[in-house]
């Protein structure tokens, strides 16, 4: 548990483990169009349109381990 | 009759430009490697000595977001630097992308293997966890069992000069910070990984477009300075003067 207050603790640990990626999706996205874009309106384009496709290609991965899970 | 000296000709200064992919336009990447350096040692630090301010401001706040919240959410434990056998941590690799933990984290590592037998900063941010059999300083022992709760007087030998810890570290985190644990190592890997990227950028702009895309930018005419190369590595150069 995180030992900061116990308060916050208890509320990071009702977070679903999925929203913890959303932070790194986001940062991840912004770093992969700031490298291939210079001009500030370009780089947030490019951040959106990276966003997509990191969370398609993330979710189409987890929805197939929860499919393959049931499965097996 | 005396003869003149002459002047050797000046080399023109090299000056290091890449293209903007969005207008043509040429950044000035000043001195990429020292850029590079400083973008390892704090992300976004490189970008802002190449006056690339609104791009380096916002990459450092991003980078430096990330990376504080995996080292809260890992209690500031989850970065360290060890090889020894059983704890070899190689998620250090991809953190040692990012300088300002690199650095404190191989110190605090080297120290507490040293002759004193104690880090440098005594709280044990960013130093190893202590194996079972290791020795240390008294006062690193006292104090961690002062301020760690899952520490206490028994897990420490006496062994004059030194305190010889009886107990694993390592599992006394896993099983304090649970999950938490390997989000905050996750957190600061990405962090240190997205560096990587940002020092590539401080060192030599931004990656080329696609070649179709490209070609098509440079059939059109653009208002490109003159003094922009048309390939934006670190190789090309110009005559400008610094």
């Amino acid at each position: 548990m995180v030992p900061s207050t116990p308060l916050i603790a208890l509320l990071l640990e009702g977070v679903p483990m999925l929203l913890f990626s959303l932070p790194l999706i986001a940062a991840a996205s912004y770093v992969f169009a700031a490298t291939h874009h210079e001009l500030p309106a370009a780089i947030w384009s490019a951040t959106v349109e990276w966003a997509i496709w990191l969370v398609g290609i993330l979710g189409v991965v987890l929805l197939a381990v929860i499919v393959f899970g049931r499965l097996v | 009759m005396a003869k003149r000296k002459e002047r050797p000709i000046q080399p023109p200064a090299r000056r290091i430009v890449a293209v903007s992919p969005d207008d043509g336009a040429a950044i000035d990447l000043k001195q990429p490697e020292l850029a590079a350096v400083l973008a390892w040692l704090i992300p976004g630090l490189g970008h802002l000595y190449q006056g690339r301010t609104r791009k380096g401001a916002i990459s450092m706040g991003v980078v430096t977001i990330i990376l504080l919240l995996g080292l809260w959410l890992g209690s500031g434990r989850v970065v360290y630097a060890s090889r020894r056998p059983n704890d070899t941590r190689w998620w250090f690799v991809p953190q040692a992308g990012i300088g300002m933990v690199a650095i404190p984290a191989v110190m605090q590592s080297l120290a507490v293997n040293g002759p004193s037998r104690e880090p440098i900063w005594l709280s044990g941010w960013l130093a190893p966890p202590l194996y079972d059999g290791q020795l240390v300083s008294r006062r690193y022992a006292d104090r961690l069992v002062q301020t760690d709760p899952y520490l206490a007087e028994d897990d420490f030998f006496d062994r004059p000069p030194y305190r010889q810890f009886r107990a694993d570290q390592i599992s006394m985190w896993h099983h304090e910070l649970g999950r938490f644990f390997e989000l905050g190592t996750l957190y600061t890997v990405v962090a240190g990984m997205l560096n990587l990227l940002l020092i590539y950028d401080a060192w030599a702009g931004p990656m080329h477009p696609p070649k179709d895309k490209h070609q098509k930018k440079t059939d059109e005419p653009t208002d490109e300075p003159a003094n922009g190369e048309p390939q934006g590595a670190p190789e090309s150069e110009s005559d400008q003067p610094a």
